[in-house]
């Protein structure tokens, strides 16, 4: 069974930053999404085991993708990457339904520990 | 202008940069103030400049009161940040930050330089961090004080050549005030932060 | 024998001896270090403090402001710093310098250093306390002494706006009555001392107004209007004004707008006008030979905020580089013999800087020396509030119109060009005649715009030319030379008076790519109200520059051809060789005068069964005048300074009802 990953930032360096932190030969396919409105739509069109999300995207942010996703059964785990590490914004995108949180610049060890709690390593 | 010093990927890479360094700045605000402290996603901008008064044209202040604060840093990236802060708000600020009493006597300028100081520590060196330049930092100083911004800070002048504009807004949970952050670079730095941005785009 | 320190040694003498408080506590506030500067201002030894709280071994230290602070510190991981000008001492040390100040306490700058073990945690802060006394003590006199220097100023700025302003009183009364002096019968000696003082006394007003506006600007009472305006029009006036100084040099001035520049603007038309006149006629001063280009731009360096430049090229001496700075600054020239020479307060360009500044603008210089300078003007553009209510102009794309310009003046001919393919002219060049005419008989120009003085030259081989081409002629000549072609002379189908402005331009393309005899136009095809005098040409015939440069423009409003004469002569000879729709004519002149020369034309004109209108153009309306005016023969008179509709007026009872009447 391949692992499906969805990588969710309105800034291509961001998403390239998530690739670069991923244990090697992790995913058998990594979707980059570049809004909001793209992940929900691939979210639904096609069957995603993990996501990364950035928090503040333009349009739909990382919380309204968050509660779309997270409101249709069979939905992905996700793992919330964000600069803004304020306990407010972990509790709220925990509240959501969001697995982890993961503070930018984002580092491998810091990946590779969440993925060990998700049971995904 | 954007265009003339930076690759598109560069760009990308340098917004990205500055939208954690500000993410941090936040972060840093809400444990200081003891607020939740949410901010607009920050746009960069980074134009030429021929005086300082075009800058607060260009953010829009023109001649709304406000006050502005400057804070050099050096080291591996020199430059000046200037931060400009709405007149509303200010005394909510000030609270949440130990101090008493307005703004308006130099003695209480002191949550203005608290704040600034906060601000720009944690922005620049989250924005350091990231490009690995190491940044020491002077202490920071009162530009003007409840003045119409545009004036006030147009009688300084200035032999600057670029500057990168980030326009973000800060809302505390209990009330909001307008804040921008102005970062000067002087022509030598240029290249400085165009080798760092490139260092860290080959490394994606 | 002695040993030299360790290296930790060494380290630790430095903490200790160094000439600034050290003081480390850790996270619970309890000191590690206090060093010796400590020491020697507090009275304690450090074995007694270290170990100790510090709030407890200091109660007079501020508890939770520093509380604050050093949580801060060790939260963030980031310095922070305290100025004495917030807090002007942590600790309430003596100074020492009792004896020559008054100062009560040591004033310190404080910085609070995170102390970063081998780990990257924060556990400790270093608190440095360093003496800034003496920086207080100098910035408090020098406080004092900024604060006594600008009620000075202050006062000294509301006195002279003051005077200034009594003074103008009877100042303008002196221009006044000498003008008054110059309407009545004077012998020509007396006539030439009164014009003398009236040019002294017109000179003393600008003056005048120089100091009046710069210390208006200086004690904080120059208002600037908010008030939407064309700024074509307001470029073109500016410009006007500076030509007649320009073209005596023998020096070209010409106005090109960009395209993307907007027609209407908001802001203070008359101090914009202001500023940009100062740079004209600045650069005009300032060369001897060459031109001056007055170029509108919009100025793209700032993405989010539209704004304007105006730059003024000139073909000068040019400003070396350390002399650059002084322009902008009061009371400065370039090196003080220019002053003897050209004269002027040194106040303008000081003037210019101040105005743009109130207007959120800047002014500047570029130069190279023996090539020239660019002074410019940057402003934020501010749209118009409301729209228009002007009739638009009328067509303006001329794609299919071959012109060819011939003009021996470079910047003339390159602005022309540009303008022309702005309204979609293909154009073709020639700086001379021997190139021009072949040119112009090979090529199917629809029309060939020529600078006067060329024509003048070879009006034979010209008129010949013309006859082999198609091409309807247009003269261009410099505003206050003399117009009037020789006899023999080629007729133009139209003149332009340099600076050319935008609405005759038009209006003669317009002409040309028409085609048919312009005289002949029937009424109808005369489409703006504005422009109702296309195709008809007036005589204006005034020595004063300033006054002949408003007249012209005012006629050409209306879309009339203008021709000029400078004196009674002048107005004779031309009228003789062109038929006018009408001549505007100033009472004296020299060589003839206005009554004179009208005398003149209704006697030859009597004979010839003629009679153009003659309008009269005075400084006073008094009574008596309006008889003296008929008994010349003229029709009508109108008093300066000339308003628009009451030319209007009389210009639509003599010319255009005439027309109608002949059309019928």
């Amino acid at each position: 069974m391949g692992m499906r990953l969805l990588i969710v930032d309105d800034s291509m360096t961001g998403r390239k930053l998530v690739r670069k932190a991923l244990p090697p030969n992790f995913a058998t396919e990594i979707i980059e999404a570049g809004s909001g409105e793209d992940a929900i739509r691939i979210c639904a069109s096609q069957p995603i085991d993990l996501m990364f999300l950035d928090l503040t995207m333009p349009g739909l942010t990382g919380y309204d993708v968050l509660a779309a996703v997270k409101a249709e059964p069979g939905s992905p785990v996700v793992i919330v990457v964000s600069g803004d590490v304020q306990t407010l914004a972990q509790e709220r995108v925990k509240a959501l339904g969001a697995f982890a949180f993961i503070r930018k610049p984002v580092q491998a060890s810091t990946v590779e520990s969440a993925l060990k709690d998700a049971r995904f390593l | 202008m954007m265009a003339d010093v930076f690759e598109p990927d560069q760009r990308d890479a340098l917004q990205e940069v500055v939208n954690v360094g500000m993410g941090t700045a936040a972060a840093a605000l809400g444990a200081v103030l003891e607020s939740f402290v949410s901010l607009s996603v920050p746009r960069i901008e980074f134009v030429r400049l021929e005086q300082l008064g075009d800058l607060a044209a260009l953010s829009g202040w023109k001649d709304d009161a406000g006050c502005a604060t400057r804070q050099a840093f050096y080291d591996q990236l020199e430059g000046e940040v200037i931060v400009l802060f709405g007149s509303e708000g200010q005394a909510q600020l000030s609270h949440k930050l130990g101090y008493d009493g307005d703004l308006s006597s130099t003695g209480d300028q002191e949550p203005l330089l608290d704040f600034s100081n906060v601000l720009v520590g944690a922005c620049m060196n989250g924005v350091g961090q990231q490009l690995h330049l190491d940044l020491s930092f002077s202490p920071p100083s009162v530009l003007c004080v409840n003045k119409p911004v545009a004036t006030a800070i147009a009688s300084v002048t200035l032999a600057v050549s670029y500057a990168l504009l980030i326009n973000v807004q800060f809302v505390l949970q209990d009330g909001s005030f307008k804040s921008q952050l102005l970062i000067l670079l002087p022509e030598a730095s240029i290249p400085v932060l165009k080798g760092a941005v490139e260092r860290f785009v080959e490394s994606l | 024998m002695t040993e030299p320190l360790t290296r930790s040694g060494l380290l630790a003498f430095i903490v200790d001896r160094v000439n600034v408080g050290l003081l480390v506590v850790d996270a619970d506030f309890t000191i590690v270090v206090f060093n010796h500067f400590l020491e020697a201002h507090s009275g304690r030894r450090s074995e007694e403090v270290v170990g100790k709280n510090v709030f407890d071994a200091f109660p007079e230290l501020p508890g939770p402001w520093l509380t604050r602070k050093i949580r801060n510190v060790l939260l963030l991981k980031n310095y922070a710093f305290t100025s004495w000008q917030q807090r002007p001492y942590l600790f309430r040390f003596a100074h020492h310098r009792t004896i020559t100040s008054s100062v009560d306490y040591m004033r310190q700058d404080c910085t609070f250093i995170p102390v970063v073990d081998g780990e990257g945690a924060v556990s400790q802060v270093c608190v440095v306390v360093a003496d800034a006394t003496d920086t207080s003590i100098a910035h408090t006199e020098l406080s004092r002494a900024r604060k006594e220097a600008e009620a000075a100023n202050h006062a000294k700025s509301e006195f002279l706006a003051t005077m200034s302003h009594e003074i103008r009183t009877p100042l303008s009364g002196v221009i006044g009555m000498n003008r008054f002096l110059l309407e009545t019968e004077l012998t020509s000696e007396q006539r030439e001392l009164a014009q003398a003082t009236g040019n002294c006394a017109a000179s003393l007003l600008l003056l005048l107004n120089d100091i009046l506006d710069f210390s208006k600007i200086a004690a904080g009472m120059m208002e600037l209007e908010a008030v939407d305006f064309d700024l074509r029009t307001a470029m073109e006036d500016a410009v006007d004004l500076v030509a007649a100084a320009a073209h005596q040099k023998g020096i070209e001035i010409a106005l090109v707008m960009a395209d993307d520049v907007p027609a209407r603007m908001n802001g203070d038309s008359g101090r914009l006008r202001q500023i940009v006149l100062n740079l004209a006629s600045n650069a005009v001063k300032f060369t001897a030979q060459g031109s001056v280009l007055i170029e509108v731009t919009r100025d793209e360096a700032l993405p989010t905020e539209p704004r304007l430049r105006f730059s003024v090229r000139d073909t000068g001496m040019g400003i070396p580089a350390d002399r650059r700075d002084r322009l902008f600054k009061s009371f400065s020239q370039v090196d003080a013999s220019t002053t003897r020479t050209h004269g002027g307060t040194g106040l303008g360009l000081a003037i210019c800087k101040r105005l743009a500044e109130l207007m959120h603008g800047n002014v500047g210089i570029d130069s190279e020396v023996g090539v020239g300078s660019v002074f410019w003007l940057t402003l934020p553009l501010r749209l118009p509030t409301t729209s228009s209510d002007a009739l638009p102009l009328p067509a303006t794309d001329f794609s299919g119109l071959r012109a060819l310009v011939i003009d021996s003046h470079p910047v003339s001919r390159r602005t022309l060009r540009a303008r022309l393919e702005t309204l979609g002219v293909t154009v073709d060049e020639a700086d001379a005649l021997d190139a021009g005419l072949p040119r112009l008989v090979e090529g199917n120009f629809g029309v060939c715009l020529v600078d006067r003085e060329l024509a003048e030259q070879a009006a034979p081989e010209l008129r010949l030319a013309l006859e082999r081409s198609k091409a309807k002629i247009v003269s261009l000549g410099m505003l206050g030379r003399r117009p009037m072609p020789a006899a023999g002379a080629v007729q133009a189908t139209a003149s332009l008076n340099k600076p050319i402005r935008e609405a005759p331009l038009i209006a003669c393309l317009a002409e040309a790519a028409k085609g048919g005899d312009a005289a002949r136009r029937s009424q109808a095809d005369r489409q703006s109200d504005a422009g109702w005098g296309t195709g008809m040409r007036i005589l204006v015939a005034e020595d004063n520059p300033v006054n002949q440069r408003i007249a012209v423009r005012l006629v050409e409003r209306f879309g009339f051809q203008v021709d000029v004469a400078v004196n009674g002569l002048e107005a004779l000879a031309a009228t003789a060789a062109c038929q006018y729709a009408a001549v505007l004519m100033d009472g004296e002149m020299p060589a003839m005068d206005g009554l004179e020369a009208t005398r003149q034309i209704r006697q030859r004109d009597q004979s010839l069964g003629l009679r153009v209108p003659i309008i009269a153009m005075t400084a006073s309306g008094m009574s008596g005048d309006r008889e003296r005016f008929l008994a010349a023969g003229m029709d009508e008179y109108v008093t300066k300074p000339i308003s628009s509709e009451r030319l209007g007026e009389i210009l639509t009872r003599f010319v255009r009802r005439a027309e109608a009447a002949h059309q019928a």
